[in-house]
């Protein structure tokens, strides 16, 4: 049953408050129900149906009650194949319940979602927001009879080991491993606090901004904006409020490594924010976590109050905020709605935001790395990352890797490293497919290993997911088109209807059902997708399609050739040729 | 207002700088079709995408851009005007559009759009989706098959004391617009009707007003779309 809640408390919140407070009635009642919706919307003076339209939108939102304790299972590709399939069904056992249902007693919701960012420890599930790694069936009865006891998520975590470093830490304790498998002289050096806000502030504004611009620094989110010239273009515009915005939403499935920064360089990350605020004259920021990091919002703001304490953070306010469960947060406008407490659908550019951005105000929208890598600009000097790399990408690169590989975890490696030197390093053994940088990237095959990780090559936010002979292309792609197909905002024609449109021909083609035409119509289509949308989640999302048919051409041809020959192919276009010809007369 | 060049389809233009592109363009007797902008329009939406153009050679909606100096447009080339079609045609198979039942029907700018660009059929598979009707407005019927999720009416449209009242839910293939009942009740008959008239398609009806105006007499059958070029 969903629980009442005395909601006067918000009386005269700001809208921009509005997901905060959503957060916490979806914690305190399992769920935001009609009646809860109006009366908030009462409190805070706006229409039920602005409430609804946040509510509906965000994936750990709801509606109807999902219980006192909440499940939510990893459904990315990798955790499948890392036997996902058998955790479900135990635990739907074991709860007496099928996903997106209740437990039999009432209490237990048992969900799905998409990459909590846990690929080198899956399979991994979040028990209210607590993330639980490397799952087994044994864990998962221990974890559903403790649940049933009524031990917390935290409780029953720290059982099964906590993990190292900050992990363990008293503001963290969850058993999530780091996972640091090849560390650079980059990142990992030790932080001395404060050391690069000083470096910044003994310089001129214009000073740190020329240091950021003769390292090379292009954003690490995967667009690879130059960084210096975001900064440069924001700092000469003169406004009453800027604002620096730390893109925490690691959505791309297989990424984990801000998991790794925000837990371990989180101070390194806030000093950054800091001289990026120095150099454009901000005074205002905020960390934008995404939902499945919520185990990290305490440990960040320990952090920021430390530095607070220690006084470098001067003139400048920091705030975490947290998302709710939406990819398409991910795109630096969509983000931006999100935090002034709407739904998170990208806005048009031109204007972009570091021109017009938060509450219309000029805005640096960074990724978590390339604030982390500000920072460390500020301390060793330009050259700590431009001695490194290509022409055009400068500096180390963070990878996420997994799949199958003997050593799952971080990485770091210089720009213009080879896929295949990669594959060595991480223990691949017969990799026939690697996705480098997630569904929204490329698919590529042996053929291609020689190429190198660059913004001029083959560009990558992060996520290098392995797979091995034995995989079977179409499960993943399917697994990424149903992802696309999710997490699509619905705002534009394109994406919303074309990713439906593409997944159901590449079932289609898996089935053994398509045409000799339908191959074409899958590129013909995706390209059409991609030159239509309106921003980078459709424009991307037909990558995977147009580049394993480019990788694996004769795959697809197979599943072609079983096709049921009785069909013929019908060519619409010809057939009303001689129609539309009259008609133009 | 100072005047710039833009060069479109390799013709040279003198317009104002700054402007939208489909009014600028339209100045100049150049109509680029749009379901979600309309003439007038203070902020695109550019949810739409049927005004894709080539600018500066990426593509983009012409409704999301301004006219700048030395812009170069790509606009009638077979490329382009596929694209455009393409995506007509996927609202078409998204929906469930039977013209002939409509009540929109020749007041429809979804329907004009298909005929403009003689699109015959779609290359898409039908997707027959299942949409509710919402009959429990007191003035509106909300008939979803046929909404093209533009957005007007969520974002331009306010009652006569200037609340919204119709919105979003959902997200991805599963937004539908919806409408807020208690404010709906109080919309005045003029009101009802700019709601009507500003939805592109047969999506937002009046109760009882659907075929006020007969067949024949509608808008784009008295002054089809391609007389306007």
């Amino acid at each position: 049953m969903q629980q009442a809640m005395d909601l006067t408390r918000y009386k005269g919140r700001q809208r921009s408050e509005l997901i905060e407070i959503l957060w916490d009635i979806q914690k305190s009642c399992g769920g935001i129900s009609k009646q809860l919706q109006s009366s908030l919307a009462e409190q805070l003076n706006l229409s039920t149906s602005t409430i609804e339209e946040v509510v509906t939108f965000y994936h750990f939102f709801s509606e109807e009650y999902r219980g006192k304790n909440q499940i939510y299972l990893d459904t990315s590709i990798i955790a499948q194949h890392r036997g996902m399939k058998e955790i479900r069904e135990t635990f739907e056992k074991e709860l007496g319940s099928k996903i997106g249902g209740l437990s039999s007693c009432g209490t237990i919701g048992l969900f799905e979602t998409a990459c909590i960012g846990m690929s080198d420890q899956s399979p991994a599930a979040l028990i209210d927001f607590v993330p639980f790694p490397k799952l087994t069936p044994k864990k998962v009865e221990i974890i559903v009879k403790e649940l049933k006891a009524g031990v917390s998520a935290k409780e029953i975590a720290k059982k099964f080991g906590l993990g190292d470093g900050a992990n363990a830490s008293k503001f963290v304790r969850t058993p999530v491993c780091n996972n640091i498998q090849k560390k650079g002289d980059v990142f990992f050096t030790k932080w001395k606090k404060g050391e690069a806000v000083s470096s910044a502030l003994s310089k001129k504004p214009n000073e740190v901004i020329d240091m950021i611009t003769a390292s090379g620094l292009r954003g690490r989110g995967g667009a690879g904006f130059p960084t210096g010239m975001k900064w440069k273009i924001a700092s000469e515009l003169s406004a009453d409020q800027k604002y620096i915005v730390c893109n925490a939403d690691e959505g791309e499935p297989g990424t984990f490594k801000d998991r790794l920064l925000l837990t371990e360089f989180a101070g390194l990350l806030i000093e950054g924010m800091k001289v990026a605020s120095y150099a454009v004259g901000a005074d205002k920021g905020f960390i934008y976590l995404r939902a499945e990091y919520f185990y990290l919002r305490d440990h960040l703001e320990k952090q920021i109050k430390d530095l607070e304490s220690k006084g470098l953070l001067k003139d400048f306010k920091l705030k975490v905020k947290m998302g709710a469960g939406a990819y398409v947060c991910g795109e630096e406008s969509a983000l931006l709605e999100s935090l002034e407490g709407k739904r998170g659908e990208p806005r048009m550019k031109p204007p972009f935001p570091v021109e017009v951005g938060l509450f219309g105000k000029p805005t640096i929208v960074n990724n978590v790395e390339t604030f982390v890598l500000a920072a460390q600009v500020m301390r060793y000097g330009p050259q700590h990352l431009n001695k490194m790399g290509t022409e055009k990408s400068k500096g180390p690169r963070l990878l996420s890797i997994s799949g199958d590989v003997e050593k799952p975890g971080i990485y770091e490696f210089p720009w213009g490293v080879t896929v295949a030197e990669v594959l060595k390093i991480c223990g691949a053994k017969n990799p026939k497919i690697v996705q480098v940088g997630g569904p929204s990237g490329t698919c590529i095959s042996k053929n291609d290993f020689v190429r190198q990780l660059a913004f001029e090559d083959l560009p990558t936010g992060g996520s290098f997911m392995v797979f091995d002979e034995s995989r079977d292309l179409f499960e993943i792609l399917e697994n990424f088109m149903q992802f696309f197909v999710d997490e699509s905002c619905g705002n534009c024609t394109p994406c919303r209807a074309g990713n439906v449109i593409l997944r159901d021909l590449l079932k289609k083609i898996n089935l053994g059902k398509a045409r000799p035409s339908d191959l074409q119509k899958m590129i013909d289509w995706g390209t059409l997708v991609s030159k239509t949308s309106r921003c980078g989640l459709g424009m991307s999302s037909p990558n995977v399609l147009l580049t394993s048919f480019k990788s694996f051409e004769d795959e697809f041809k197979n599943k072609i050739k079983n096709s049921d020959e009785l069909f013929f192919d019908f060519d619409e276009e010809k057939a009303t040729k001689e129609y539309r010809e009259f008609h133009r007369e | 207002m100072s005047k710039i060049d833009i060069t479109v389809d390799g013709v040279k233009f003198s317009v104002p700088e700054n402007i939208n592109l489909v009014e600028a363009l339209s100045h100049q007797g150049i109509q680029v079709p749009t379901l979600c902008w309309y003439q007038g329009m203070d902020e695109c939406l550019g949810t739409c995408r049927v005004c894709t153009v080539k600018v500066g050679g990426r593509h983009s909606a012409a409704c999301t851009m301004k006219t700048q100096k030395d812009m170069t447009i790509e606009f009638d080339t077979d490329e382009l005007k596929d694209l455009r079609r393409g995506v007509i045609e996927l609202l078409f198979v998204e929906g469930n559009h039977y013209c002939p039942s409509c009540e929109k029907s020749g007041d429809c700018l979804l329907q004009a759009q298909a005929q403009d660009m003689e699109m015959t059929h779609s290359r898409f598979p039908y997707e027959f989706n299942n949409y509710d009707l919402d009959f429990s407005g007191k003035n509106i019927l909300l008939e979803r098959n046929r909404c093209v999720h533009c957005k007007r009416c969520t974002e331009l449209f306010s009652d006569d004391e200037g609340h919204k009242v119709f919105s979003f839910i959902g997200k991805g293939a599963e937004t539908r617009v919806v409408f807020d009942h208690e404010r709906e009740k109080k919309l005045s008959p003029h009101k009802a009707k700019e709601a009507m008239d500003l939805c592109p398609v047969g999506a937002i009806l009046v109760k009882g007003q659907g075929f006020s105006k007969p067949y024949g007499e509608r808008k784009y059958e008295k002054e089809p779309l391609w007389e306007k070029k």
